[in-house]
């Protein structure tokens, strides 16, 4: 699934969360948003999967104008709820069966047993979740985007809350899915899995993107982290407003 | 009405009923299986289940006395059950707005709730219980009194103006997000913080809380002031009940509880007299304006609209109180549950035991602060 994003403006509470911002992410292409808090990328994420209203701006899906359409796009684009939106009286089972009737079928297919292997919710699957950790519920949370087996899923901080061991598995599963042709935009906090698993980064700031980051920015990254890591910080330091500089 | 009418009627509301679940069918799915699961894991315990038991025994009681009680005449029962039907279809409403804006932003059933014969659909099926309610209400008070028509017009008439004023002001939702450039960088320390934060929540996230409070209340007080002194009003019951419905309006519509930032307070050590205060304020405010008012007009029978204000203030700032001494601790809808059977505890004891009802508000409020206060200990 081709998204081409164009001058995409959302306002919350009267203000622009969102001011202009434009990119394309063809299929098989993860792309990390990443930014300080509250520098609009949720609010990005959550527009692109038709979770919030768009005041201007245009969403191509594959050629076509979605912008208007923001059923279809909740429909056909995967979004990860966060983990404060899964109700404690219900289990991980009864979630997904909610999300997708057919959800067995998909947690038994090929293409998301790498995934499902890496989440490893099997143990807590049948109990609720307000008895379960906050890195248990992200694991249920970051599997419902996959339910329906969309062509596209977008995640926003997918591995907050998850240990070492789930998260570098969840990471290298999430890349082999986007190999395998699935189109992917995640909100990031560390530049380590920007570097190491995105083919495209979005810096954020105020709403906009402060600057692309393009595969060969990324490929120069993975060859010397170290100063990688130092620029970006210069850069989103820079950004970041007044309370940063 | 002939027999065939009502069949075609019957028919034509099971057909729209059909659809409306079709559509809604999953938002609707998960509304019931939360529901289901909130009560059994709410009455998990054996305990819990004898506490169930006994309180519906309790109101069954209740019920029949009440049933047997000398009854009064029609006309004043009709009104007071229009004039709860409209601020309780209001809210009702406004409730099922929100969820589904929390269905459409939030949850993994957007694309569900975002076509708008789903919305219809959820919205109507929202209302059956509601429904149900004023049609047992109404069917109660025609089998007593053999008139059905009156009281069923009265209360469909508030209950569609309740439902036609929530649908005007948007449910109450407003979408909000802080922007770094937005977002306040200033510390205020003190109960003043605790006021401002839960008065901003009741008047929905306003910049200016205070100012919109003010206004709020100076509307409600003329809006008062100009209803009671209307000639079309000169019987006690209609002048009274129509001096009540501006206050009513007032509290019902911003008596929003905010259990997440009322349990954030505890935990930074507000005191439970601040969170009482904070959140009693504008109810107040709104008796204190409302009583200036009438007390510069007096119109007719002003000091029996003073008594009713009075207690109808009071009983807002006695459910807003209790509701944020719940809220450490628990989900909104876990708190306002939880109020409402403490409501209907005191209920029937003020029913069956009247002498004992002061003592039983009293007793359970001190359970409430000391619920409350149990999280301060952290700060010594």
């Amino acid at each position: 699934m081709r998204l081409e994003v164009e001058g995409l403006v959302v306002r919350r509470g009267g203000a622009a969360a969102v001011d202009g911002v434009s990119f394309t992410a063809p299929s098989g292409h993860w792309c990390g948003v990443v930014g300080a808090n509250g520098s609009g990328k949720t609010s990005l994420l959550r527009a692109l999967a038709g979770r919030l209203e768009i005041e201007a701006g245009t969403i191509r899906v594959d050629g076509a104008d979605r912008t208007a359409d923001r059923a279809w796009r909740a429909r056909h684009i995967g979004f990860a709820p966060e983990i404060a939106a899964l109700p404690a009286a219900l289990t991980g089972a009864e979630i997904f069966s909610v999300a997708a009737p057919g959800w067995r079928d998909e947690v038994r297919s090929k293409r998301l047993s790498g995934l499902r292997e890496a989440l490893a919710f099997d143990p807590f699957l049948h109990k609720r979740i307000g008895a379960l950790s906050a890195g248990m519920r992200q694991r249920l949370a970051v599997f419902c985007a996959f339910l329906r087996a969309p062509a596209a899923a977008i995640l926003d901080e997918p591995f907050n809350w998850l240990d070492p061991v789930c998260a570098y598995d969840t990471r290298a599963a999430l890349r082999a899915l986007v190999d395998e042709g699935l189109t992917l935009c995640t909100a990031l906090h560390e530049t380590a899995a920007l570097v190491g698993y995105c083919d495209e980064g979005l810096l954020m700031s105020e709403g906009r993107v402060g600057r692309m980051l393009s595969e060969a920015d990324l490929e120069r990254g993975r060859r010397d982290y170290s100063g990688f890591e130092k620029e970006m910080i210069a850069v989103l330091r820079a950004l970041g407003g007044p309370a940063r500089r | 009405m002939s027999l065939a009418r009502v069949g075609g009627g019957l028919r034509f509301a099971a057909d729209v009923s059909r659809e409306s679940k079709s559509v809604a069918a999953p938002l609707l799915k998960y509304d019931l299986l939360v529901a289901r699961r909130s009560f059994a894991n709410t009455f998990a315990t054996v305990a819990d289940r004898l506490m169930l038991v006994l309180l519906t025994a309790i109101l069954a009681l209740w019920l029949r006395d009440a049933a047997l009680r000398a009854f009064p005449p029609l006309p004043q029962q009709a009104r007071m059950l229009a004039l709860l039907a409209g601020p309780a279809a209001f809210g009702w409403t406004r409730a099922a707005m929100r969820r589904l804006a929390w269905f459409r932003e939030r949850s993994l059933l957007a694309s569900d709730a975002l076509g708008p014969k789903a919305i219809l659909a959820y919205l109507a099926c929202a209302q059956l219980p509601l429904l149900l309610l004023l049609s047992a209400a109404v069917l109660f008070l025609g089998a007593r009194t053999g008139q059905f028509l009156g009281p069923a017009i009265l209360a469909s008439s508030s209950c569609g103006i309740g439902v036609a004023l929530a649908a005007a002001t948007g449910g109450g939702q407003r979408s909000r997000a802080f922007t770094r450039r937005q977002r306040p960088s200033g510390k205020r320390e003190g109960s003043a913080t605790a006021f401002r934060t839960l008065l901003a929540h009741q008047m929905f996230g306003a910049e200016r809380p205070v100012r919109n409070a003010a206004w709020l209340v100076a509307a409600a007080a003329s809006a008062t002031c100009a209803i009671a002194s209307l000639a079309a009003f000169q019987t006690p019951a209609p002048r009274l009940a129509a001096a009540l419905l501006p206050s009513l309006l007032l509290l019902v519509g911003t008596a929003r509880n905010a259990p997440a930032t009322v349990g954030l307070l505890a935990f930074a050590g507000y005191p439970a007299r601040t969170v009482a205060a904070s959140v009693c304020a504008l109810p107040v405010a709104s008796l204190g304006a409302v009583s200036a008012a009438l007390f510069m007009v007096r119109p007719t029978a002003w000091m029996e609209m003073l008594a009713a204000l009075l207690l109808l203030h009071l009983f807002a700032a006695l459910i807003a109180t209790a509701r944020a001494w719940l809220s450490p601790g628990r989900a909104a809808r876990r708190v306002d549950f939880q109020v409402q059977l403490e409501l209907v505890g005191l209920g029937v004891v003020a029913g069956l035991l009247p002498p004992l009802a002061l003592p039983a508000l009293a007793w359970r409020l001190w359970l409430l602060h000391r619920h409350y206060s149990r999280l301060l200990w952290i700060h010594g």
